[in-house]
């Protein structure tokens, strides 16, 4: 998230392509450092392994940029943290963990969901569906998406485990899909 | 809110909401929760650490940087003083590796027949990077003022032959016609160190010699003279016995140096000792002599040998 005030990723980079600085690069680094300190994290499972990817992709970050083309910086950065553990993993003879559970093409969907206009237009259906869902799924998806709780929020107020209200939250979602679906075609 | 808040946090309220929501669209967010929720301990101080660690890193380029602009900045003024100081100053003649005078200064009290036979003192070969030359032996007269060329201009053409020394000619006066060799190259196979006493000049090469001499070479030389002048302040110098001696030859000792690259008097050997305490009194002049200007043979120093009388009568 960025404000408005802060430089933006792409004017950080061309200001590095054109003058060489690093400084300019360490900056944007440091935006991210955090995230892939997380996906390493979650591909390599140790803080050591984790912390040493962080400053190894930070000395290659400079050739890379130099030589690829970047559109988004952040989807680019993440490919690259992506493969750099995986040829880790591979390298130690590892087994890399689950694809992860985001679907893409359940964005467009999901940012109808999160939008409150957007909700009004397909209401009727929506409130239709949402009536056919299993109660906690139904409870969870209210919880989240309308009222804005946190996991945290909704496992407080249902008594719920963490991941009991991540699985409804799934399943709900992809149950509201596939109705509206059905009913808006 | 921030990552390092929502992972160390309850992850209540709006701000976790919100996250959590951006997580939904942003596969890179969801990751990376995905990895902190599993091993997120002590994040804010990790988070901390890494940031200063990038910081750091970054700083090691700006000053690599910088010194590679300095240091090119000094290697240029470097270059362009070392160009200077080149041009300026001609630049000096390289003096062949000196091979360690093994006898230097070494007194053999020998007879004369013993030391003429016997080889010039092995030097251990110096590696050159030139091939060896021949030696030619640079032959020059003796410094006895009767001779007619101050500078030892003697022809330098002859080489000298080994020759069987002959005692009975060794009484007579002929040592005041030596003939001198000169090293080409300080190996012991080529050098004959051996001195044909009569003044006859017999070219008689241990190898073919091509000719190393045949491009300029100058006898050693001591202040502007030569052979001619040292024997003048030898004899300046040496203290004359207080009882008077039976004959001229009794009052002479015959001793040879070697006057090296560097023009210092060296390896001076007894020939003729008639008597031990002027054989003394003729070699501590000899080792306080002051040096010469070495023997050239084209531009390089090279060692010459002196045979010489001392009298002291």
């Amino acid at each position: 998230m960025q404000r408005a005030t802060e430089t933006s990723d792409e004017v950080l980079l061309e200001r590095y392509r054109t003058t060489g600085r690093i400084e300019y690069l360490a900056t944007l680094y440091m935006r991210y450092a955090e995230l892939v300190y997380g996906v390493a994290l979650r591909y390599l499972r140790n803080r050591a392994d984790a912390e040493d990817a962080v400053m190894q992709l930070f000395e290659e970050l400079a050739g890379k940029v130099r030589r690829h083309e970047i559109r988004c910086f952040r989807t680019w950065l993440h490919t690259v943290v992506r493969n750099h553990c995986l040829m880790e993993l591979r390298r130690a003879g590892k087994m890399p963990p689950g694809e992860f559970p985001a679907e893409r093409d359940e964005e467009a969907w999901i940012e109808t969901l999160c939008d409150g206009d957007r909700r009004e237009h397909i209401a009727a259906a929506l409130d239709a569906c949402l009536e056919r869902l299993p109660e906690p799924q139904r409870r969870a998806i209210r919880l989240f998406f309308y009222d804005d709780c946190s996991y945290a929020d909704i496992a407080a107020a249902t008594a719920w485990h963490l991941k009991s209200v991540k699985s409804y939250l799934q399943n709900g979602k992809r149950n509201l899909k596939i109705c509206l679906e059905n009913r808006l075609r | 809110m921030k990552l390092t808040d929502y992972i160390s946090g309850d992850r209540r309220g709006r701000g976790a909401h919100d996250l959590e929501m951006q997580a939904l669209r942003d596969p890179f967010l969801a990751e990376a929760l995905d990895g902190l929720e599993q091993h997120g301990e002590e994040f804010a101080a990790v988070s901390a650490d890494l940031h200063r660690r990038i910081a750091r890193r970054a700083q090691r380029t700006v000053l690599r940087r910088r010194y590679r602009r300095a240091a090119t900045a000094a290697a240029a003024c470097l270059a362009v003083a070392a160009a200077l100081f080149a041009w300026r100053y001609a630049p000096q003649e390289v003096t062949p590796p000196e091979a360690p005078p093994v006898l230097a200064e070494n007194l053999r009290r020998e007879t004369p027949a013993d030391s003429l036979r016997k080889v010039v003192p092995e030097t251990p070969v110096a590696s050159r990077p030139t091939p060896p030359r021949p030696s030619r032996p640079i032959a020059v007269e003796s410094g006895e003022p009767e001779t007619s060329d101050p500078e030892d201009e003697g022809s330098f053409d002859d080489p000298v032959e080994p020759d069987t020394w002959d005692e009975a000619a060794a009484n007579k006066d002929d040592f005041d016609n030596v003939v001198i060799t000169a090293y080409g190259s300080g190996h012991s196979s080529q050098t004959t160190g051996s001195i044909h006493i009569r003044g006859t000049r017999n070219p008689a090469p241990e190898a073919p010699e091509k000719d190393a001499f045949s491009h300029s070479a100058t006898p050693a030389k001591f202040r502007n003279g030569g052979i001619v002048e040292f024997r003048k302040w030898v004899q300046r110098r040496v203290r004359k016995p207080q009882k008077p001696l039976p004959d001229k030859a009794s009052g002479r000792v015959v001793v040879s140096f070697v006057v090296d690259t560097l023009g210092r008097v060296t390896q001076i050997e007894l020939l003729r000792v008639p008597d031990q305490a002027l054989a003394d009194e003729a070699v501590r002049v000899l080792r306080r002599a002051p040096r010469w200007k070495p023997a050239r043979q084209g531009d390089r120093p090279v060692p010459m040998k002196f045979v010489t009388p001392v009298d002291f009568q």
